[in-house]
């Protein structure tokens, strides 16, 4: 026997010695003290009565602004997500969706360098690509999208904090938000032990990651510095 | 020759109706225990997370299988407890036999299994309503009863097929306890060889694994309920003498 079967057995065995002894009490109480049928009964009813008291509350309380969506939303939102995604890597700006764009700056640069800093963060939290122009300006183009984040019918898009952008003569500076954590409870009827396999594909499903996108319009004459590696493609 | 004679089913019905009054302390343990299950559901049965932009996402998942260890063991102990001696003393009061007394037994199990298993269901709500009041943080709207009564009816029947098989397990160790004490470390064997040894498995993934749907385990884990009452029927029936 390995020893994680051992190990998976004890805290089973644990909750048995437990129930024997709330079992073992429960007898040696009911000896020693008369506790009515009729109190069995009202004990009972009191607590039927507050599981279902507990459904019918569940129904009126709201779920903080949190929104459900539809298995096959979930399909939709992915396939956009990569339709994006290729675009971006692809250089096609026109492919962009507009409802990703978060916002745009035009910046006129001093001299021929521009420099991209990150800073707030161990990892890059954005991704970022370059479009060379044939212009002859200093006039830069920095333009943020972010795309759908789902995770379990929360729509993660209007909790995460954004990256910020600094743009400065010769520099663009992306602050990374700062840490966060967030929690959320989710119920479930179902026995999430029968059903694990299912419950990890369908939870898999469930989950649409979008990321922070940048795309820069740079005149060719420009030199970038991207000492942070920053720009994948 | 006699008075009055009865039925079958008029035997029955008085010992069932005698037994679910002189068991109800049973259901009160089962309230007590289901609750001692939700203290410790309150941390979640299961998480999953993320991390985005710098922000660590934890969704918690509270479901109903922390109760249901607890309810599954309480089962297992009900099985058992209606096959002791002090409980097989109060079927004195009754002209009865063997079969009517097993039969009385099987239904009085029966409908505690359904009991704890509709409870077992209905305690999530409680943690519904309870977690988001006093945990400051968010929750996500989940499937309730109203939003989905089909698979809330066959995920109750799921409950109770299963209550009701461990209690079958529970009564069919009783009554072999109850024909020689050494079978009292039979549970102990069992909980340690099924699901280390390969048949142990096999029996395991057959009945929980390798379904379609939960309707058919729901069918399967009533056929097996039938086999170990059985078994506990013709086991019972070896003990000509009250001993």
């Amino acid at each position: 026997m390995s020893n994680f079967a051992m190990l998976s057995i004890l805290p089973f065995l644990g909750i048995l010695f437990i129930i024997w002894r709330i079992l073992r009490v429960a007898k040696s109480t009911s000896n020693r003290f008369n506790w009515s049928q009729r109190l069995n009964k009202w004990v009972l009813y009191i607590y039927v009565g507050i599981l279902l008291l507990a459904a019918f509350v569940y129904e009126l309380i709201s779920a903080n602004g949190d929104e459900i969506v539809a298995p096959k939303e979930y399909t939709m939102l992915k396939t956009e997500n990569k339709v994006f995604q290729q675009a971006f890597e692809n250089n096609e700006e026109s492919k962009f969706d507009p409802n990703f764009l978060v916002e745009e700056w035009t910046q006129e640069l001093e001299g021929d360098t521009l420099e991209i800093i990150s800073i707030g963060s161990n990892f890059p939290t954005e991704r970022l690509n370059i479009e060379w122009t044939d212009s002859k300006e200093q006039l830069v183009e920095v333009k943020m999208y972010k795309t759908h984040s789902y995770m379990d019918g929360i729509n993660l898009g209007e909790e995460i904090p954004l990256s910020k952008i600094e743009i400065k003569d010769k520099q663009i500076i992306l602050k990374a938000p700062p840490h966060k954590e967030l929690t959320y409870y989710r119920f479930s009827n179902e026995l999430a032990a029968l059903s694990i396999v299912d419950s990890l594909d369908v939870r898999e499903q469930r989950r649409v990651l979008g990321y922070t996108y940048i795309y820069l319009k740079v005149p060719k004459h420009i030199n970038v510095i991207d000492k942070d590696g920053l720009q994948f493609y | 020759m006699f008075l009055s004679n009865s039925t079958l089913g008029e035997v029955v019905r008085t010992q069932v109706k005698f037994k679910m009054n002189a068991y109800l302390g049973t259901l009160v343990s089962l309230v007590f225990v289901q609750l001692l299950g939700l203290v410790f559901s309150m941390n979640g049965t299961s998480s999953m997370s993320t991390n985005i932009n710098n922000t660590d996402i934890q969704v918690v998942v509270v479901s109903t299988d922390t109760v249901f260890i607890f309810v599954a063991i309480w089962a297992l102990f009900i099985g058992n407890v209606i096959t002791t001696k002090g409980y097989r003393n109060s079927n004195l009061s009754f002209v009865t036999n063997s079969f009517s007394n097993n039969l009385s037994n099987i239904i009085v199990l029966i409908m505690m299994s359904v009991f704890a298993g509709v409870t077992t269901f209905l305690s999530n709500n409680i943690l519904r309503t309870v977690l988001p009041l006093f945990n400051n943080v968010d929750y996500v709207k989940s499937v309730s009863i109203i939003d989905d009564p089909l698979g809330s009816i066959i995920n109750m029947g799921l409950l109770i097929c299963l209550i009701l098989m461990i209690s079958a397990g529970g009564y069919l160790w009783g009554t072999l306890v109850y024909m020689h004490k050494a079978y009292m470390f039979l549970l102990i064997v069992l909980i340690i060889a099924t699901p280390t040894t390969k048949t142990g498995q096999m029996i395991l993934q057959f009945i929980f694994v390798d379904n379609g749907s939960l309707l058919f385990l729901i069918v399967k884990l009533i056929g097996v309920s039938i086999v170990l009452f059985v078994l506990a029927i013709v086991c019972s029936n070896r003990l000509e003498v009250r001993r």
